[in-house]
């Protein structure tokens, strides 16, 4: 299978202070790929710099290529970037808070020239999301968490990607939001849209995705496919709170103090 | 605009829309316009009875005619970009169009109001909400839709009045071909003076702004002096083009019709302000406006999006100062004498207070903030005037002009702990609670 992206030797500093060393991650056509790890591991640089908007934040690529579709895209504009095909959920939604939800996921369309073939989108945005018509033309701001993730994926949806980025879909959000996000990105994902999902959310990030990689300060430490990674021991003491053990410690610490 | 084609309902699948014929639904539109034909040949006095009623059920009749030719289906999502589609916008639309092209007629009668009450020159003060309303339109375009603090609006009035002066005055052109030049200028200084904002924003951004109105400041006292010397520039009244001689209701005398009084003005500058008013809202609806408020709102997830952030900015900067500077080439052709001091700092200030006051989203907070602006100060000077009681206190007829100011201050900081989103959020919250109110009543008499 031909890749969708790959990255191959990436490394991105801010000034002397290196976030990515040498990341090499590949998502496959219509593939689910997962990325995890914790705070500062990198996360977001990866998808700042596959997005072109590295030098908002002023980062530099010193090595590294980033190609999509068999071109490289790692010295593109954003918005040829959006224009080729990628679609990027960012970290904390960041929607237009005084933006209608209609206003909103129009913007997404904002690289595209078809006015026709955009209203079809928006149609099918609002079908995929049968929450968002009755909130169409509320201001955006004044959604609830989740309805504005919904908005914010509806969004980078109405770019027609085949490569959706998501940044941490569950920053702030209900367990059982997270669980139905995910399953729509399965839907998405179905329909032939790869999905990259970004994700602090280790186990649900396993369910879901296919295959995954492991950042830890700027390096991928581990990667594999995610059925494999679940029953990892090392994947579940890092990433699931120890996984069964929990209870174990929690009696050891007891019986401890009780000493 | 490309989004037009989005309007065409006839792609839309969706059976519940009632469809009303293209015809019929600009029909209460046209007759609102036409009234003034009606109006000119009655000799409309509004004051006398018979003539009240008259224009009250015309009124009445046009808006409940709009408000019928409406589509009824809020929820479709390709309706939700059109002008006017809901029932209540068409209806005050077509009943503001009334109620405007009577206002020079109702104003144009030798009515003398109880009290005192000033009346002909409340056409002075028409004209300027007007032609602020445009000014403040433009500027709430860049300042308060795309988030640019620009404070340089000032230089754009003197810009689009250098324009009217040369081409009119030196170059002896028409007047009406000073008002594209005015813009196609405007706009590419704007674009220029737009640079710093790439980089600049906030309050950064408002002091490069000041910057350049000082240098913009420097080349129209130069200017003024070179070609006009210190007295100022005198402006002709314009001449309406031949080829509109035809219009009822205008005599040319001699081959020539001059716009030389507030009436004729008042055309002129309606007709001027609603097609550049008309322009911004339809870039609002479009693309590149919902790129301005992305770019206001968040320029990161604009980026993100794919929108050209830098580019937007200078779309913003060029819209808003051509329309800026072809109202400071209206407002000097109006006023008739502009000197070298017509253009300070203040008047963007003017500009900040209308918008904040009118409301910062959308053109319309322009409107009723240039109609806060100018008409209450008039309704102060005649109630201190006037009014028995106020008129004896000494105090303010001592510091006539600085009660006014400090009366307009305390209501500007009332309006705004009222309503943070303006005049206009005051209208839309007061509108949409008397649309539920009369929906509820339709619903209850259905059951």
């Amino acid at each position: 299978m031909s890749n969708a992206l790959s990255i191959d030797g990436l490394s991105v500093s801010y000034g002397p202070i290196p976030a990515l060393k040498n990341v090499s991650i590949e998502v496959p056509n219509g593939g689910f790929v997962a990325v995890l790890g914790a705070n500062g591991a990198g996360k977001t640089t990866l998808v700042r710099t596959i997005s072109g908007v590295l030098y908002l934040q002023k980062g530099k690529r010193t090595s590294g290529s980033i190609k999509f579709g068999g071109k490289e895209i790692s010295k593109s504009k954003s918005r040829s970037i959006v224009r080729g095909g990628i679609a990027h959920v960012p970290e904390g939604r960041m929607l237009f808070p005084h933006l209608t939800v209609d206003e909103n996921l129009r913007c997404g369309a904002a690289s595209r020239r078809d006015t026709a073939g955009i209203s079809d989108t928006l149609s099918e945005v609002f079908d995929l999301f049968p929450q968002l018509p009755p909130l169409q033309h509320q201001q955006a701001g004044l959604l609830s968490g989740g309805e504005q993730q919904m908005v914010a994926v509806g969004r980078a949806l109405m770019a027609k990607p085949s490569l959706l980025i998501c940044d941490e879909l569950s920053l702030g959000l209900a367990p059982l939001i997270v669980r139905d996000l995910f399953l729509l990105l399965d839907r998405i994902n179905q329909e032939g849209v790869a999905v990259l999902a970004i994700e602090q959310n280790a186990r649900i990030a396993l369910r879901h995705s296919k295959y995954a990689y492991a950042l830890e300060v700027g390096e991928v430490v581990l990667e594999g496919p995610s059925a494999e990674l679940r029953e990892n021991q090392e994947v579940q003491d890092l990433y699931m709170g120890g996984g069964g053990d929990i209870r174990e410690a929690y009696t050891a610490i007891r019986r401890e103090v009780n000493r | 605009m490309s989004e037009m084609t989005i309007t065409d309902t006839s792609t839309s699948g969706s059976s519940s829309v009632k469809r009303v014929p293209a015809s019929l639904r600009m029909l209460p539109f046209l007759v609102a316009l036409a009234s003034p034909l009606i109006l000119d040949n009655i000799s409309w006095n509004p004051f006398a009875g018979w003539k009240i009623v008259v224009g009250f059920i015309l009124l009445i009749g046009v808006g409940k005619f709009a408000w019928s030719t409406a589509e009824r289906d809020p929820d479709d999502p390709r309706l939700a970009l059109k002008l006017w589609h809901r029932p209540d916008q068409r209806a005050l639309t077509a009943m503001t169009c009334l109620a405007l092209v009577a206002v020079p007629f109702v104003l144009g009668t030798d009515f003398d109001p109880p009290m005192d009450f000033p009346w002909a020159s409340w056409f002075r003060i028409v004209n300027y909400i007007i032609l602020f309303a445009l000014g403040a339109g433009a500027f709430n375009l860049l300042a308060g839709y795309t988030g640019q603090l620009s404070m340089a609006h000032a230089a754009f009035l003197m810009i689009g009045t250098m324009v009217g002066a040369h081409v009119g005055l030196i170059w002896g052109q028409s007047f009406w071909l000073c008002l594209p030049i005015a813009a196609v200028a405007g706009a590419a200084l704007g674009a220029l003076f737009g640079i710093p904002a790439l980089r600049l924003r906030g309050l950064y951004l408002m002091l490069a702004t000041i910057g350049v109105h000082f240098i913009v400041l420097l080349g129209w006292k130069e200017y003024l002096v070179h070609y006009f010397g210190f007295g100022g520039v005198r402006f002709n009244p314009p001449n309406l083009p031949s080829w509109l001689h035809w219009v009822p209701g205008i005599n040319p005398e001699d081959g020539e019709f001059l716009i030389n009084t507030q009436f004729r003005w008042f055309w002129v500058n309606l007709t001027i302000t609603t097609i550049c008013l008309l322009f911004l809202v339809n870039v609002i609806r479009s693309r590149e406006g919902r790129a301005f408020a992305a770019v206001r709102d968040r320029d990161i997830s604009a980026t993100l999006l794919g929108i050209n952030v830098a580019r937007s900015k200078l779309v913003a900067f060029a819209l808003s100062s051509a329309m800026v500077s072809v109202s400071g080439c209206l407002l000097s052709y109006y006023n008739r004498a502009r000197s070298e001091d017509s253009f300070n700092l203040e008047q963007v200030l003017d500009y900040g207070i209308i918008i904040v006051v009118g409301g910062f989203m959308g053109i319309q907070g322009a409107i009723f903030g240039s109609v806060f602006f100018f008409a209450l100060p008039m309704y102060f000077e005649w109630m201190r005037e006037e009014l028995p009681f106020i008129s004896d206190i000494d105090f303010f007829s001592r510091y006539a002009g600085e009660v006014d100011l400090a009366i307009r201050g305390i209501l500007v900081v009332v309006v705004l702990v009222w309503r943070p989103d303006g005049l206009a959020g005051l209208w839309q919250s007061a509108k949409n609670r008397v649309l539920r109110q009369f929906q509820n009543s339709q619903t209850g008499a259905a059951q």
